[in-house]
């Protein structure tokens, strides 16, 4: 591991496709032990910031670096210590299951058969069937279980969720959980499903539009980040004035309502100072932060 | 990395039998009439075709991550996937042995001498002698040893248009690994004599291999 | 064993909210002083929580004296002796009912039907004491 303490980090990286960027000069990272969620809605840049972390896409400009090496110069044996769940859950459609298990096995030397085996039985994964004839919830099923049977000390998991039903999302969150009870063992998934990220997740990171607006643990963004609701002596200003950490403004119906990230106290001292006083304070789910961060309207900063 | 190069194999089956079944028909048509040079420069084509088609599968970047995150070099699982593609090239020069084989013996049947009239060539898969014979031809009294080089330009064509497909210079790839692989077998069949065949070989398989695993310097797969 | 509710999609943190029910389940009876509170790796499981947001709500009851932990043995509900001065149970009572009166005055609540909702409260509470242990 590095000498930060980090399993996984970016350093000012880009990467364009064409004149679009994918990431514009994030810069984050991912500490030893636990789970960091990766956030974002679609096309923030979440996936290709973990395929920048496998190596399998060079960043334009600056640095991915994993378990301590250039993420496109791992080591085979450490390469082996990750555990990485593609977006959609790929896998050769024409393998059968048991066929699928003994590919992986065969990359793999820490590869728990028996694990692998119990974990199948338990998503009711039958062994002779073709990929192509799973269900989706069963193919995410045994991607799961093929990535996590190695025992890997770092587990990436690009939306592991999608595709799964309620029950199916459930069960594998049990598993994220045994998975997350051994010691030392760092997970970073990317997820739509902001409650489950919730039971989850120690950190979060933010990225909107290539860019990280957020990188903090949950309890802090959740503790921090809150609305206000602001009157103000006669008739509401047309603009506001600048609050320091402002999310988001939006005026509605004659009132002003900011999300603004920073202790209450000083916030509410903040928004004293521009001539208008807090009338209701609101915390907030990740769901509604994410809301908040990411909607492409009134964003003044 | 039997795995890889089996899983390799069958995600080539379309394309690898298509590739049998041509040079299997281009085998009978070819029997008599085209000079070997132009024989030979078909594998190169058709291994290019291959390499092609591996480098168009990957285009589909974001189904990749089963198999490229694995612990083995880039190297070594794009050097096996190489394989893979050069193992259905062997079947198609079976193959296309085979055809030939099957319409000479139609010839010969009928007493037919075939046209002739080339200097005489060696045929590298079967290490037979003639002078219009075989299937992998070279001018004869070229060093067996030469067949590792030839067998190296091949993979190396295939190993160009998959980075040179896979990379931004794709556009580029596919022509110059077309005519290059042509250009290359034509003048190694042509050659005035072993040595210079031999040199023309093994530079061309040289600058084929330095370009083709150029990118996959550090293990970026 | 008590049930503990936790629902991510609510305002407060997972970790609040187990503590909120912890402590609630003190306050009914529903764990007694002595009883041993699941670990965290069952807790876990249970409620499909991130063991270390059960650890985080788990320090939070032992700094606010509502558990102890026995090193080996685990958590265990504490006993009910004042571990706060006088004082401080004062401002913190204080500051408990200000938060609800402020709430409720907006809605134009009368004082007697304020009192009368602390009464019936505190009674529900009893009630659930006597029921529950």
């Amino acid at each position: 591991m590095s000498a930060q303490g980090n399993v996984a980090r970016w350093d000012r990286v880009t990467v364009c496709f064409g004149t679009h960027r994918a990431l514009d000069g994030a810069s984050f990272a991912v500490p030893v032990g636990g789970v960091t969620a990766l956030l974002g809605r679609n096309g923030a840049g979440k996936t290709t910031a973990i395929r920048t972390l496998l190596g399998l896409l060079a960043p334009t400009r600056g640095s991915v670096e994993v378990l301590g090496h250039d993420a496109l110069a791992v080591p085979p044996a450490l390469r082996a210590r990750i555990g990485y769940v593609g977006e959609g859950h790929p896998l050769p459609r024409w393998m059968k299951v048991k066929d699928v298990v003994a590919y992986q096995a065969s990359g793999f030397p820490t590869f728990d058969r028996a694990q692998c085996t119990r974990w199948l039985e338990r998503f009711d994964v039958p062994r002779t069937r073709r990929v192509m004839q799973l269900s989706r919830g069963m193919r995410a099923q045994l991607a799961l279980a093929v990535a996590l049977a190695p025992r890997p000390d770092f587990v990436v998991m690009d939306d592991p969720a999608l595709g799964l039903d309620t029950v199916a999302r459930r069960e594998f969150l049990e598993v994220m959980i045994d998975l997350i009870q051994e010691e030392g063992r760092t997970l970073l998934l990317t997820s739509h499903v902001l409650t489950d990220v919730e039971r989850v997740a120690d950190r979060v990171v933010l990225l909107d539009r290539g860019v990280v607006r957020v990188d903090a643990p949950l309890d802090d963004v959740r503790r921090l980040v809150r609305r206000y609701e602001l009157v103000h002596a006669g008739v509401p200003p047309e603009t506001l004035e600048p609050i320091a950490g402002l999310v988001r403004a939006r005026r509605r119906h004659g009132r002003w309502t900011v999300t603004v990230r920073g202790e209450e106290a000083a916030v509410v001292a903040a928004v004293r100072a521009t001539g208008a006083e807090v009338a209701g304070v609101e915390p907030l789910s990740l769901e509604d932060v994410f809301v908040e961060y990411t909607t492409r309207e009134e964003v003044l900063s | 990395m039997r795995a890889v190069w089996w899983r390799e194999v069958r995600e080539l089956l379309l394309p690898g039998l298509g590739a049998v079944v041509a040079l299997a028909a281009l085998g009978v048509h070819w029997a008599i009439y085209v000079r070997p040079a132009d024989r030979v420069a078909v594998f190169g084509v058709v291994g290019a075709g291959l390499g092609l088609f591996q480098g168009l599968l990957d285009r589909r970047r974001r189904d990749d991550g089963f198999f490229l995150h694995r612990p083995a070099s880039a190297l070594v699982l794009h050097g096996t996937r190489g394989l893979a593609a050069l193992s259905w090239l062997l079947l198609g020069a079976g193959a296309f042995a085979a055809g030939l084989g099957y319409e000479r013996a139609r010839w010969a049947a009928r007493s037919f001498a075939p046209a002739s009239g080339f200097a005489r060539y060696s045929d590298i898969l079967v290490l037979r002698e003639g002078d219009d014979a075989g299937t992998v031809t070279i001018p004869v009294g070229l060093p067996t040893s030469v067949l590792a080089l030839l067998v190296a330009v091949t993979w190396a064509g295939w190993a160009a248009t998959r980075f040179g497909v896979a990379r931004p210079r794709r556009l580029l790839a596919v022509p110059v690994t077309g005519v290059a692989t042509l250009g290359t077998w034509s003048f190694v069949a042509r050659a005035p004599d072993a040595v210079a065949a031999a040199a023309i070989a093994g530079a061309s398989g040289l600058a084929w291999a330095v370009w083709g695993l150029w990118d996959l310097a550090g293990d970026r797969r | 064993m008590p049930i503990f509710r936790v629902d991510p999609s609510r305002g407060e943190p997972p970790f609040q909210q187990l503590v909120d029910a912890v402590k609630r389940a003190v306050a009914t009876g529903a764990l007694s002083p002595g009883d041993r509170l699941p670990s965290v790796r069952d807790l876990a499981r249970e409620l499909v929580l991130n063991p270390n947001t059960i650890a985080k709500a788990f320090r939070e009851l032992e700094s606010e004296g509502v558990t102890v932990s026995r090193p080996g043995a685990g958590t265990f509900v504490a006993e009910r002796r004042p571990t706060m001065s006088r004082e401080e149970r004062r401002r913190r009572l204080e500051e408990g009912f200000e938060a609800v009166l402020t709430e409720a005055v907006p809605w134009g609540a009368t004082d007697e039907e304020t009192r009368k909702a602390f009464e019936d409260a505190m009674a529900r509470l009893r009630g659930a004491k006597g029921g529950g242990s």
